[in-house]
């Protein structure tokens, strides 16, 4: 006889894909430290940028509203361009720019903004993090180094789970 | 000759009545569960967003590790579109016992971690036997039950009920235990009449590193010491081996003088897990045992009390592949199983071959089916005594199954039909069909309302068809004669022989089983579960009067001459109160009534465990409240007390039971302290049962325990 239907009481097995990576962009913003200077002013909110097609559409903004980090309040705006990218602390790179995204990085070098994407070659091209799955589970490739170079520090808890990927 | 036709009639004019009454009680059941789907869906129920926000925030309260093992689906891209899987969309009264629940209540023997669930009965009639089952019919061998751990059956295909002293594991690589009450043939097959209790370990990917554990303790166990090394072979296999030794303490008898009953074990095992990129699964696990108990028995040859010696030994191999598919999933699982089990006039050699496939298919976002078929070859080889003879003494049993189920949304991520069925042949009763009919309805989030209709059969066991006791006790005789029945023809001054011949004839006990069910999950710190049950059973086993054979020999057959209802209510309620602290309740009512068919004769000796005094083998009210508190400086308190009602046909009285544990852990030490029945110097939980001889029961006393756990 076969185990048939895993049940559990708490802990969700199985969630939307789009679902657990926004939890996981929230989370970040709680696992990684940003410098002062990444903020206008310390009532600037904390802003997780979007930048070309919205794959997470609603799931994101549930996942942060009345949330907020370091008390600044956590908003979610969407991006054309890069014209107002320095008021991002968080940047997810979507899929639809796959063709300019090294342009993109090269943009924002050494800036406080935390980089996430799931396109291929994210992390060896200049990104900090990159989602990938194993096992129809969410993971993610983290650079510490390039996190440091723009300021940023990840906790132990987030390096712990993460696949970390180091230049030589 | 004559008696038999009579009852023959009385029978068919019996089963005619009953399936009216039963078609009655169906269509009128239909029309309920019809007018309370209607005015529940008038309800407003479009609450979509209010599901997402739900499934956020529970995803928001995970830890990142757990984050990271959360299964993921995208609905776009046409992949199986479920919801999150949690207890509110499961049509069936389930309960989960977690690792966590297993740990803080300091669980030591398997057996006893059934004492959290509601609607199941657990109780000790000495120090290596135990009396297990879900909604009633309870005893030593209490047989409507099917328990398996990590998908290989457990209960013996002997006389269908578990040999609760042999089975075990190392308690910390139990990842948890989902008790199902009621039944769950469909999918599972036969002897799922009542409940289903399924014991699944950790995969050896979580099991990685070296853990050492030992408990001592007075009362119950005296020792016990486990070993685990976990490693890898490479990226994507691990395993791990494990060794443990377990010793009982003897319990007491009513005068509270120790008594020979003590059990004495020794295990060990390991399971390898293989998890490739490409969706596959695979594992092999497997587990050898040996060890002895004893027990105090009266022998049915002599009528005399004497201290026997229990020797237990067995092995088991399981294989199992699980495939992802794009859109579901296979599993083909085999295994092997072997158990050799000697005490006096029991002597069992038995060994159990099952292979069994299984498909999930998940056609669109409305359907999903799952199949499978499976095959199982039993052999054994008994010891034939001069109180109990097998006839055959060697057999081998083959069963051939197979199983579908469907389910359908009616209504998109609200209302939920499920249907299918199981089709089974046995070498015994022949063809078997279990067939459910659930339906779920989940307004939101918060509410889910099941109700199901279910059959079910336990088929007959070896014992039932080929076991022949010869019984030339005076005492037994005596009785029959005092009962003064009507056994016409016997002459009572000239019997010396109590037989029971085999009946070939004897068939499947069924229930229909007819469930509702409802739970409220507030918030994910409030969680209400409550179901309704009624069964009717019906060709329930009784031993009844058969022939006298002139001189001096009465017979005695196994005949299905007893049909009975069951109804009851089961409630648990778990309560996160505060974040270190969590409350756990149930209770449960049970109320069995067993009837016998007109022109039934008993016979006195074997009636209190073979007839409708059966009804007062369970409490009618249990209740428990569990608590889980978290203290600062790594200490835990966990608190426990579990009310049991009278137990009449066993002269079991009521009680109530408290334990206790202090816990203290660093990162990778934890000591535990504990205290089970705190408040009681001893109490009987269980009578005397027939297991090959007669078994006196001992009473359970007052124990404490010290635990360590050490990983490195």
């Amino acid at each position: 006889m076969l185990s048939h239907g895993g049940v559990s009481y708490a802990a969700p097995k199985i969630a939307q894909e789009y679902q657990v990576k926004a939890v996981f962009l929230y989370n970040f913003a709680n696992f990684i430290r940003w410098p002062q200077t990444a903020f206008a002013n310390p009532r600037a909110p904390f802003n997780i940028c979007i930048l070309g097609h919205d794959p997470f559409r609603p799931e994101i903004d549930i996942a942060v509203e009345n949330e907020q980090v370091d008390r600044h309040v956590v908003k979610v705006k969407r991006l054309n361009s890069m014209v107002n990218v320095d008021r991002c602390q968080i940047l997810f790179i979507s899929q639809s720019e796959a063709a300019n995204f090294t342009t993109i990085l090269n943009f924002i070098h050494k800036r406080p903004i935390l980089t996430v994407s799931e396109i291929d070659d994210f992390v060896t091209q200049g990104g900090m993090i990159q989602f990938f799955k194993y096992r129809k589970r969410i993971r993610f490739y983290i650079v510490p180094d390039t996190l440091k170079k723009s300021g940023l520090q990840a906790s132990g808890n987030l390096l712990r789970v993460a696949k970390i990927v180091r230049h030589r | 000759m004559i008696i038999h036709s009579q009852f023959t009639i009385h029978n068919s004019q019996f089963t005619i009545m009953a399936n009216l009454s039963q078609l009655i009680r169906f269509l009128s059941f239909l029309v309920l569960l019809t007018t309370i789907v209607h005015c529940l869906a008038a309800i407003d129920t479009d609450e979509k967003a209010r599901q997402h926000r739900a499934i956020i925030n529970q995803l928001k309260n995970l830890s990142l590790t757990e984050l990271s093992e959360v299964e993921t689906f995208n609905p776009k891209a046409g992949l199986a579109a479920r919801k999150i899987q949690k207890l509110t969309d499961t049509s069936a009264a389930l309960f989960v016992i977690t690792k966590e629940d297993i740990r803080r209540a300091g669980i030591t023997h398997l057996a006893e971690a059934l004492r959290m669930v509601p609607g199941v009965q657990v109780a000790r009639i000495n120090a290596n036997k135990w009396a297990i089952s879900a909604r009633g019919f309870n005893g030593i061998f209490a047989s409507k039950l099917l328990v398996m751990i990590d998908g290989r059956n457990v209960y013996t295909l002997l006389r269908s009920e578990v040999f609760w002293d042999v089975q075990g594991t190392l308690l910390e690589d139990v990842e948890r235990i989902e008790v199902i009450r009621g039944p769950g043939a469909s999918l599972w097959g036969a002897n799922a009449v009542n409940g289903i209790i399924n014991i699944i370990t950790k995969s050896a990917t979580k099991t990685q590193g070296n853990l050492v554990t030992a408990t001592i303790g007075h009362g119950e166990e005296r020792a016990i010491i486990g070993i685990r090394h976990g490693g890898t072979i490479n990226d994507d296999t691990h395993y791990r081996i494990y060794g443990k030794f377990y010793e009982h303490d003897s319990f007491l008898d009513a005068s509270g003088s120790d008594q020979q009953d003590r059990l004495h074990k020794k295990r060990a095992g390991f399971r390898i897990d293989q998890e490739t990129t490409n969706d596959d699964n695979l594992t092999f696990q497997g587990d050898i045992y040996q060890g002895f108990a004893k027990q105090d028995l009266l022998s049915f040859q002599t009528g005399q009390r004497l201290n026997d010696n229990i020797n237990l030994n067995g092995f088991n191999l399981l294989g199992r592949w699980q495939r992802e598919l794009d859109n579901g999933d296979m599993i083909l699982q085999t295994y092997y199983d072997y158990t050799k089990r000697q005490e006096l006039s029991l002597g069992d050699r038995r060994g159990t071959f099952d292979i069994d496939f299984q498909h999930r298919w998940q056609r669109n976002e409305t359907q999903e089916f799952i199949w499978g078929f499976g095959y199982r070859y039993t052999h054994d080889d008994m010891d034939n005594s001069p109180t109990l003879t097998y006839i055959p003494e060697k057999r081998q049993d083959q069963l051939f199954s197979a199983f579908v189920q469907g389910d359908f949304m009616l209504q998109p991520e609200q209302l939920k039909l499920t249907v299918g069925s199981k089709f089974e042949h046995n070498d015994y009763s022949g063809f078997e069909i279990q067939p459910t009919a659930r339906l779920l309805w989940t307004p939101n989030n918060k509410h889910g309302i099941w109700a199901a209709i279910s059959r079910a059969v336990r088929s007959p066991a070896r014992a039932d068809e080929n076991a022949q006791y010869i019984l030339p006790d005076k005492a037994i005789l005596t009785i029959i004669q005092n009962a003064n029945r009507d056994y016409s023809g016997v002459v009572l001054d000239q019997v010396s022989t109590m037989i029971t011949q085999s009946n070939l004839d004897y068939q499947s006990e069924t229930v229909l089983a007819y469930e509702l069910g409802y739970r409220f999950n507030v918030t994910n710190r409030f969680l209400l579960d409550m179901s309704l049950f009624y069964n009717e059973y019906n060709h329930l086993r009784i031993l009844e009067f058969a022939e006298f054979i002139p001189p001096a020999m009465v017979v005695i057959k196994n005949m299905n001459k007893m049909y009975g209802e069951a109804y009851g209510l089961e409630i648990a309620a778990s309560w996160q109160v505060h974040d270190n602290w969590k409350l756990i309740t149930t209770y449960s009512y049970l109320d069995l009534q067993l009837h016998l068919e007109p022109g039934t004769r008993l016979v006195p000796p074997m009636d209190s465990f073979f007839s409708e005094q059966e009804e007062g083998d369970n409490p009618h009210h249990q209740a428990s409240i569990r608590s889980l508190l978290t203290l600062p400086y790594n200490l835990e308190l966990d608190t426990a007390l579990f009310y049991v009602d009278n137990v009449p046909n066993q002269l079991a009285s009521n009680y109530i039971r408290f334990d206790v544990r202090l816990g203290w852990h660093s990162k990778d030490l934890e000591v535990s302290l504990g205290a089970r029945n705190l408040f009681d110097n001893q109490h009987r939980e269980f009578g005397d049962g027939v297991s090959g001889n007669y078994v006196l029961a001992d009473e359970v006393q007052r124990s404490i325990y010290m635990q360590l756990k050490y990983r490195f």
